[in-house]
């Protein structure tokens, strides 16, 4: 059985009296097998929220409708084997972080004595351990989506929902956040998420969804996307930081990371192989060492390129 | 319901935890202080029958109130209706009321926010139990409350006056009833406009409204040339005779086009809206059997307001089911 299925799912609003019309989900089709982190990637307005709110049964599809794991989308049935993480969570401030996981893990059907045993270790996994009784007006943006996320799992969902899970988060809070979605993937949870660092997206997902303007239009594993003149370098550099930036200066937008002291990481985006080969030369011309060189297509570029054909050939039919 | 009660605590949980109940509880404390050296003695009468003097901290206030009656069951039941009149329905029907809608018109509001009402929903919840809930939890609030100040009360009279009549506590359902009534209109309000000053203000006019159209309709049946009231009126105005009126009781121009603003504007406006005001007369009547303020049967207040709140409650229980978030 398929964690989710979505079948022709589409979603129009209408303006308050009913003269405009906005597609902002347009005939979406796609399955999502178990035990995989699938990512939902596009634009702002491209219709990912709209997506998530039908899975959830907060919206009404106008047309063609979505399952999970058999129930049909936001059914009380389905419900109960999701967890969601909201974008904005809004947790009252009257809770601390264990009275909001004892109150969610109710509103979930499980009583006081098994939320407590999942709790505590939910707690230690998103690191609010030392925080367990503090109330949450006192938490910063990243612990509450911590605590989100244990809200999320308490009930041992079979799918995890999350709206932008690493929103706020530090590079630490990031890493731990990984380690908990591969946790739950190695547990045969399916995990759909939403987020706006490609990075993070490129990292954990099993499978990219790409939407613009409420269309899929890409679905797959990221082996299966395949651009031309696109590549991701990154290099590991020693030697002189200046002679370093000279020699790379020409290739647009460089993102460095220093390791130690003249030693550096370097990622950038090049057209093809000439260009790398071209970039080496211009390296050891200034006396830099490569201590190591990876290569690969860069999801940013992908997306950025597929968002972009969307957009002219929109305004190609305009 | 496990989840539905946890719903309905939590509601009570959060305003607990916003320090309003502690300063409601300090106020009403306050209140029930400055009330206890309140008292209505018996006094020796200038003719037949009795006297009650009104004194506050051992000085009395004005003149003693004459009684043509003397037994002192009888001046004990005015004594009590005294302080229904005059202390409860000030203290719990004015103030208490016009408190509880400030503090509670943030509960339904708050509860549809974005960023709260998604992870609500996506529990496997009935959204209109889910509504039903946060608008009992707003409720339970306030019942602590009104149970406090009127089991208060309850006791000063009783130590005081040594009135101990559990009648009293009647106005605690009826005092519950009557915020209820107030707060489905804010809920809705809220509910619909996710505004909590909204709501306040729309459940605080049609508060009023509602205390104008009753005392409206007290004061047309009053001024108004006839007798039988409600009755005697449809009668006339459903006869097709034109001079009808003229011939039986000999109604002027002016009367009769009052007449039709009271049967055709004010009786249908107070049959349908509730009746907040008439909720004390089911507490006097219980009371003392008195009639109150010329109603037919005591519940009838109840019965059309509770009409009124089920068709509230009913419209909010849709919208939810059915609304988008």
């Amino acid at each position: 059985m398929l964690a989710i299925e979505v079948k022709e799912l589409s979603k129009a609003y209408r303006s308050p009296l009913g003269i405009r019309r906005h597609e902002a989900l347009k005939r979406v089709s796609l399955n999502v097998p178990n035990g995989q982190i699938i990512s939902l990637l596009g634009p702002n307005g491209a219709g990912k929220t709209t997506l998530i709110k039908l899975l959830l049964g907060l919206l009404r599809p106008s047309s063609g409708g979505a399952t999970i794991l058999g129930e049909r989308a936001g059914s009380m049935r389905s419900r109960c084997k999701v967890g969601y993480l909201p974008e904005n969570l809004i947790v009252e401030s009257h809770h601390t972080a264990d009275s909001a996981l004892i109150y969610w893990g109710r509103l979930n059907h499980i009583s006081r004595g098994q939320s407590r045993v999942r709790r505590e270790a939910l707690l230690k996994q998103v690191g609010l351990s030392k925080w367990a009784h503090v109330p949450v007006r006192q938490f910063s943006k990243g612990m509450r989506q911590r605590l989100g996320l244990a809200g999320a799992l308490l009930h041992d969902p079979e799918i995890l929902i999350l709206d932008e899970p690493t929103d706020g988060l530090d590079p630490k809070g990031r890493k731990e956040v990984r380690d908990l979605l591969f946790a739950a993937k190695e547990q045969g949870k399916t995990i759909f998420l939403n987020s706006h660092l490609l990075q993070e997206v490129e990292q954990i997902s099993d499978q990219i969804a790409i939407l613009d303007q409420g269309e899929l239009k890409f679905f797959g594993p990221q082996s299966a996307m395949q651009i031309e003149g696109t590549l991701r370098v990154e290099f590991e550099l020693r030697g002189s930081e200046t002679e370093a930036r000279a020699a790379l200066d020409l290739y647009g937008e460089i993102t460095w990371q220093p390791l130690a002291e003249a030693h550096f990481r370097v990622c950038l985006n090049l057209e093809d192989q000439a260009a790398v080969d071209q970039c080496i030369d211009g390296l050891r011309a200034g006396g830099i060492s490569i201590v190591g060189l990876k290569q690969g297509t860069s999801l940013e570029n992908i997306f950025l390129k597929i968002v972009r054909t969307s957009d002219s050939s929109t305004r190609k039919e305009d | 319901m496990k989840p539905y009660l946890a719903v309905v605590l939590d509601s009570f949980h959060a305003t607990a935890h916003s320090r309003i109940l502690w300063v409601t509880v300090v106020l009403i404390s306050v209140i029930l202080l400055a009330i206890y050296p309140l008292s209505l003695n018996k006094v020796p009468a200038d003719q037949s029958g009795a006297g009650l003097q009104l004194s506050y901290a051992g000085r009395d206030f004005g003149p003693a109130i004459q009684l043509p009656v003397a037994t002192s069951d009888e001046v004990r039941g005015i004594a009590l209706a005294w302080f229904m009149d005059h202390v409860v329905d000030l203290i719990v029907g004015f103030f208490g009321i016009f408190t509880a809608l400030v503090v509670s018109c943030g509960v339904i509001p708050e509860t549809y926010q974005t960023g709260s009402v998604e992870l609500l929903l996506s529990k496997p919840l009935s959204r209109p139990l889910l509504f039903l809930a946060k608008f009992f939890g707003g409720c339970v609030f306030v019942s602590v409350n009104i149970c406090y100040l009127i089991l208060g009360l309850y006791f000063i009279i009783g130590l005081r006056w040594g009135l101990w009549d559990i009648r009293i506590l009647v106005a605690i359902p009826v005092f519950i009833f009557y915020f209820m009534l107030l707060f489905s209109v804010s809920a809705i309000v809220g509910l619909f406009s996710r505004r909590a000053i909204l709501s306040l203000f729309v459940a605080l006019l049609f508060w009023g409204m509602c205390i104008l159209i009753g005392n409206t309709k007290l004061a047309m049946e009053k001024l108004l040339p006839i007798d039988g009231k409600e009755d005697r009126i449809s009668l006339i105005a459903d006869s097709e005779d034109p001079n009808g009126l003229d011939k039986i009781s000999g109604y002027g121009e002016d009367d009769r086009f009052w007449l039709s603003v009271y049967n055709y504007v004010i009786l249908p406006i107070y049959t349908v809206l509730p009746k907040p005001l008439e909720l004390d007369d089911t507490v006097q009547y219980f009371l003392d059997r008195r009639p109150g303020r010329g109603i037919a049967a005591p519940w009838s207040p109840v019965i059309s307001s509770g009409l009124f709140l089920i068709v509230i409650l009913g419209i909010c229980c849709t919208k939810s089911l059915w609304a988008e978030y």
